[in-house]
């Protein structure tokens, strides 16, 4: 069951609408992208699934539960398990040390422990002594960090954040995904962001989404892969683990792989070709799109191919059939 | 000249060496401001917040009335509580008229457009993002809502402030619904009304300048505390 799922779920900004989307589904313990540019419904999404917004029309389930006819404290209960960072954070009008253990004495956190756990919070985004700080004397950057150690303080299921890197410096901009990641790989974390920086979704995401105009765009990102990247005998080669993908040369500090569905040719036969990537896989998925077919095949991972609805015809696909997924080496971007 | 300065010399005396009628005096002004105004803050705030961060039909005209209210005369209020408390009014088998607990209800008809104005305004000034933050870190609504409040102390302090300041100096309805009767409803501003009238006016100094006193205290209080709180 994924973590997430929506159909036909829309909202209204008075007679406006922002958001109209079909379906979807996140799952949990990734990292997901919502990108789109402003004013696409990325951060209405943010919100509904956040529990921070009320479902006007159509079904969100969250962990199984729908939100349109969940009781308060059901949604109360599922947003204790969540931390949210808006995208210009709100300090409270306190020290930072207040700030951070908001969530925890909101939740009746033994008094006690939550020094120790507040420093710890603050140490995890690189804050270290700055718990006697106002809330008026960080920098924007800071104040970013401070507010991301305060949704984390509580260890959280699932993370939400609103553009989480806009208006910082680098530094924090550092921090912050270091941390994202971290939390994702130690602890299972599900991180939901939205962002207007594709290379940032694509260095930091499993998944992403893009939204226009408050519907889902075709052109979500699909085919990312984290990995580390080695020499063999015969090229670069950008390794999952469970698949291995050869690459340009030249970018061996990469620790994203990501292959757009449009480039990748589906065959059934392996015939003669220059590209450097062909991989024999079972078809397990198979998606009509408007005027495409996304093409799902098992290839150690799961990879997509985007085909025209003419090929797929003429190809005949099925579920289980096997296939070759064909494309150069110049086609896999690396972050 | 010499007259005020003799007047003056003679209430610093009275002050000094603890008279026990100003004394007296002093604790029932303080007595029955204070619990007016914890009476109108504990009424008031929730009412205000609710105002403030709901949206219904009438609520502009409402506000208009609440900040109409805050200049209301005393003595309005006065008359307004006589007519009611009085024997024959359809309250008056409280029997609350000329005691304490008279002027405390008239005091808390004077404060509680107040605090209400004042603290609308408080919680409209609180940036919108503080009861979302609220509800993202896993705040219950009346957690967030008391987190929005707590935004707003310093201006809900003032709020209260200002209207322990309204009631501690009002003298019309204090007058009116207290009687002025000595040892038992004389508060300073009665006392000081007619003292003066009397000719006594070292008396009457003398609970001018605790008056004074009083009110420069508080606010010297509530300064110290913003200080303290950075910009």
């Amino acid at each position: 069951m994924s973590l997430i799922e929506i159909q036909n779920l829309s909202h209204h900004y008075g007679g406006r609408q922002a958001l109209d989307i079909e379906s979807l589904e996140i799952e949990g313990g990734r990292i997901t992208a919502l990108l789109g540019p402003n004013g696409s419904g990325k951060t209405t999404l943010l919100m509904l699934i956040g529990q921070l917004l009320p479902v006007q029309q159509g079904n969100l389930l969250v962990r199984g539960k729908d939100m349109a006819k969940a009781p308060a404290a059901v949604r109360e209960e599922l947003r204790r398990g969540t931390g949210f960072l808006l995208q210009t954070p709100y300090l409270f009008k306190a020290s930072v040390e207040r700030n951070v253990a908001y969530g925890l004495r909101v939740r009746g956190q033994d008094r006690k422990l939550i020094p120790a756990r507040t420093e710890e919070a603050l140490n995890e985004v690189g804050l270290e002594g700055f718990g006697d700080r106002p809330h008026w004397a960080l920098s924007g950057g800071e104040a970013q960090r401070v507010a991301l150690a305060r949704a984390l303080v509580t260890n959280p299921r699932t993370l939400f954040l609103d553009e989480p890197m806009a208006n910082v410096d680098t530094v924090s901009r550092a921090v912050i995904e270091r941390v994202l990641v971290d939390r994702n790989r130690s602890d299972g974390l599900t991180v939901v962001m939205t962002t207007h920086d594709m290379d940032q979704a694509y260095r930091l995401a499993d998944h992403a989404v893009t939204l226009q105009g408050g519907r889902i765009a075709l052109s979500s990102m699909e085919n990312v892969f984290h990995g580390r990247i080695y020499r063999s005998a015969e090229s670069w080669v950008f390794d999952t683990g469970r698949l291995a993908l050869a690459i340009p040369s030249g970018h061996q500090q990469a620790r994203t792989a990501a292959v757009p569905p449009e480039v990748i040719l589906v065959s059934r036969d392996l015939s003669q070709t220059s590209a450097l990537n062909t991989l024999k896989g079972k078809v397990t998925g198979i998606r009509e799109r408007n005027g495409s077919v996304d093409v799902a095949v098992e290839v150690g991972e799961t990879m997509t191919a985007r085909v025209t609805d003419e090929s797929y015809r003429r190809m005949g696909l099925g579920l289980g059939e096997e296939v070759y997924l064909i494309f150069k080496a110049e086609a896999v971007r690396l972050y | 000249m010499e007259y005020l300065a003799k007047a003056f010399t003679e209430a610093i005396g009275l002050i000094i060496g603890m008279d026990r009628e100003i004394f007296t005096i002093t604790l029932l002004s303080l007595r029955v401001a204070a619990t007016a105004t914890v009476l109108a803050a504990v009424t008031g705030i929730p009412l205000a917040y609710y105002v403030a961060t709901r949206e219904f039909r009438g609520k502009a005209a409402l506000i208009t009335v609440f900040n109409t209210l805050m200049a209301l005369p005393t003595v309005v209020v006065g008359l307004f509580c006589y007519s009611f408390l009085s024997r024959k009014g359809p309250l008056g088998f409280l029997d609350l008229l000329f005691t304490p607990s008279g002027i405390i209800l008239g005091d808390v008809i004077l404060a509680f457009p107040l605090i209400v104005g004042l603290t609308i305004a408080a919680v409209n000034a609180v940036d919108q993002r503080a009861g979302l933050t609220a509800l993202s870190l896993g705040a219950s609504g009346r957690q967030a809502s008391l987190t929005v409040l707590a935004e707003a102390r310093f201006a809900l302090i003032a709020a209260i402030v200002n209207g322990f300041g309204r009631v501690v100096a009002e003298v019309g309805s204090a007058m009116m619904l207290g009687g002025n009767i000595r040892g038992y409803t004389r508060t300073i501003t009665t006392a000081i009304a007619l003292e003066t009238s009397k000719g006594e006016f070292a008396f009457g100094m003398a609970l001018g300048i605790i008056l004074l006193t009083l009110a420069f205290t508080v606010n010297i209080l509530f300064r110290r505390l913003q200080r303290a709180a950075g910009p």
